[in-house]
């Protein structure tokens, strides 16, 4: 994966944090790999590479352990 | 491709994620290339529950892998289990699972979880209907509430294989089970020659001979034996497992647990040796395994999280936070016919959701001291090992478990019970087993023997048996520790230390240490006492070495010192002022007993603390982990507040040390001690 901007990282986290309302009502197939989730972010309108995912989810992980 | 909700902890999480992390982590030499791909393939089939185990084969060149999946009653699972053996061909263990997921006959209440174990064969898709495991007597369970739980087994053996022999051979076996075996799970093993397994717990070591026997067991007694004794002495438990299919099978397995992985649990090394010099497990299969173990966190560079979990994660509610483990979980020898063994290896791979746990709840209605005593001594019973000993603090070279069956020994022959003695003879032969002839006990085997173990051997042996051959040696090696200025060393100048297989000077644990003179003094015939009493600070109390607080050592100290009444009254005067709204049950133990020396208003108040103090105690008969064990650097010469706390995870110190307090208590309110 290669390295992800800090913008690109922004919209990551913000299309993780709506997660729960991806349509079509949440479901998703359980074989997924990182290429869906590029795809399911696309048809948000939102343009994503996986290696902003990843780095996107890992900020997202590193501030639930801190609040915790 | 079935769809699957994105939702908190009932999410359905791919079973091939944990694959996918375990892979990078996990030598060829245990799952090659070839192998990963069929596992892949059989897993995808699984349902939506992310926690799998390998069962490896141990032996060189032997490639062959099965695969287990355990589904609990949390998260949803039995849902998802349901949703995915909707579509599934139509048997007898598909419909005891749906059942068991849909919780009809009050399954669900009385199976909290479920093993499925598939053999994998070459042909993927070949091997559908999986191996049921369900527990069946519960670890603590009166003997009224096993013969209930082993009826309600028998009959599920009947739904699981209907026109099985099974059942009657099981329930001889029941029958012909001495009163406190125990048997753990029970297996319907589809397509195997052997019908039904059976799991006991809890042999101790010395008996199996006589549990083979009583059951009928038709294989060779004495190799079964002298494997399960040594595997026993290696491990913190063995499980025995029996097969069954009109009668009890001469196969006899031996599952073998550490619960620490390799890397905190130095007796992984001399186990997996005991397999390779046996010639059950190739060497590379050995030095992979003890490198498997791991736990990766989400966020934590270098690895990818699976996609289909990143997703239910960043869904979940913001309190949760996912974790993934591979944990080498045990190991299995099984001697079959004429002796021919086989040993294999079980690593699970699993996701966790973890969150702030509540704090455990005191038994409901809150006990007295008399049924807190009665709860305590079943919980240490229970708590013992096969090899009759205790362990608890984990420490970089393992947990301790000759020092802390000393000390939990001594609270429960302190008691003076006739019912005990028995238990308490088992756990005096396996002290005098370590004895290091000419020396003394350790922390533990892997550890040098010190001086504060071996008091505390000492005072076990003295109860309960005096004259113990190990004694005056013992007493010899304890008095080399005495050092010029009048205190006493925890290692004497002589002795081998070594962190990591590197000798070190450890100059301050060759120092004085007030707790360990506190301890030692009773048995060194006063040579400890000047130097105690000049080390009483001038607030009353005695500065631990080892402990992050001063209650213990000062109580010990006072035991040894009592009949100075200036000292004791010091002592006295600083319990009266200490913090108890903060301090744990573990101090609060030590600090009634210094009071319970005290006037009238002082032993009133150590009544009430220790009234307490029971109506706290734990369901199980423990109390909450709370003796703050220090390590402090080997070259520390006083008490580093910096170093790193360490508590008996296991609870075992904690409740020997409130059950010595309130025995004491009660002997001194019947007008003895």
């Amino acid at each position: 994966m290669t390295r992800a901007s800090p913008k690109d990282i922004q919209r990551a986290i913000d299309f993780l944090a709506r997660a729960k309302d991806l349509p079509p009502q949440g479901a998703v197939p359980p074989q997924i790999d990182y290429a869906h989730l590029v795809a399911l972010a696309a048809a948000q309108e939102i343009e994503l590479d996986a290696a902003s995912i990843a780095q996107g989810f890992r900020l997202m992980m590193q501030a639930r352990r801190v609040a915790s | 491709m079935s769809g699957a909700t994105i939702q908190s902890e009932g999410a359905a999480l791919s079973p091939g994620g944990c694959l996918a992390l375990l892979w990078p982590g996990c030598d060829p030499a245990l799952v090659d290339p070839a192998a990963r791909q069929r596992i892949e393939q059989v897993v995808a089939g699984f349902s939506s529950v992310p926690r799998i185990a390998l069962e490896l084969r141990l032996a060189d060149g032997d490639r062959r892998i099965d695969l287990h999946q355990r589904i609990t009653r949390t998260h949803g699972e039995p849902a998802l289990l349901a949703a995915h053996l909707a579509g599934a061909r139509d048997d007898p263990i598909r419909t005891f699972l749906i059942d068991w997921a849909d919780d009809t006959d009050g399954l669900a209440g009385a199976i909290e979880q479920v093993f499925l174990e598939w053999d994998v064969t070459d042909a993927p898709g070949a091997a559908v209907t999986p191996a049921v495991f369900l527990p069946v007597d519960l670890r603590r369970d009166p003997a009224s509430a096993r013969r209930s739980r082993r009826a309600w087994a028998l009959d599920l053996i009947d739904r699981l294989q209907p026109g099985g022999a099974g059942r009657r051979a099981v329930e001889a076996l029941c029958n012909a089970l001495p009163p406190d075996g125990s048997i753990s799970h029970v297996g319907a093993m589809s397509g195997r020659a052997a019908g039904v397994r059976i799991n006991l717990r809890a042999v101790q070591r010395g008996t199996l001979g006589a549990v083979l026997q009583a059951i009928g067991w038709p294989g060779e007694i004495e190799p079964a034996v002298t494997w399960f004794d040594r595997l026993a002495a290696a491990s913190d438990r063995v499980t025995v497992t029996l097969d069954l299919d009109r009668a009890i099978l001469s196969q006899i397995g031996f599952e073998v647990f550490l619960d620490a992985p390799p890397q905190q649990e130095p007796r992984w090394e001399p186990l997996l040796d005991m397999l390779v010099g046996a010639g059950l497990c190739a060497p590379d299969k050995r030095a992979a395994l003890l490198t498997v173990s791991r736990t990766l966190l989400p966020e934590a560079p270098g690895q990818a999280w699976p996609a289909q979990w990143l997703l239910a994660a960043a869904a979940s509610e913001p309190t949760l936070l996912p974790w993934f483990e591979v944990q080498l979980s045990h190991v299995k020898l099984t001697l079959g016919l004429q002796g021919a063994a086989e040993a294999k290896a079980y690593v699970s791979a699993q996701h966790h959701w973890s969150r702030k746990s509540p704090p455990l709840a005191p038994a409901e209605p809150p006990r007295s001291r008399r049924e807190a005593i009665e709860a305590a001594v079943g919980f240490l019973l229970a708590a013992r090992r096969q090899d009759a000993l205790w362990d608890d603090f984990r420490l970089a070279n393992g947990s301790s478990d000759e020092w802390v069956s000393a000390f939990v020994g001594l609270a429960l022959a302190r008691l003076e019970r006739p019912a005990l003695a028995d238990a308490l003879d088992q756990t005096r032969r396996a002290i005098e087993a370590r004895w290091r002839p000419g020396s003394g006990w350790g922390y533990n085997a892997v550890s040098p023997a010190d001086a504060d173990s071996t008091a505390w051997a000492l005072k076990f042996l003295s109860a309960v048996a005096p004259r113990s051959g190990c004694i005056d040696g013992a007493r010899a090696f304890l008095a080399r520790h005495l050092l010029a200025d009048g205190g006493i060393a925890t290692y004497a100048p002589s002795t081998p230390i070594r962190i990591g297989g590197v000798a070190v000077a450890a100059r301050g644990w060759r120092g004085s240490h007030d707790c360990v003179a506190a301890n030692a003094a009773p048995l060194l015939d006063g040579a400890l006492d000047g130097y105690l009493c000049e080390r009483q600070q001038p607030e009353g109390c005695w500065h631990a070495m080892w402990w992050k607080t001063d209650a213990f050592a000062t109580a010990l100290a006072v035991e040894s010192l009592g009949a100075d009444v200036a000292v004791r009254q010091r002592a006295i005067g600083w319990a009266r002022v200490q913090e108890l709204s903060t301090a744990s049950p573990f101090d609060r133990a030590w600090l009634a007993t210094i009071l319970m020396r005290g006037d009238k208003d002082d032993c009133a108040r150590a009544a009430a603390m220790l009234d307490l103090l029971a109506a706290e105690q734990r369901d199980d008969g423990s109390w909450v982990a709370g003796a703050p064990m220090l390590f402090p650097a080997p070259d520390s010469t006083g008490r580093d507040p910096g170093s790193a706390v360490l508590l008996d995870i296991r609870r075992s110190f904690t409740t020997a040390a409130l059950l010595m307090v309130m025995g004491q208590a009660a002997r001194r309110e019947r007008g003895g001690a």
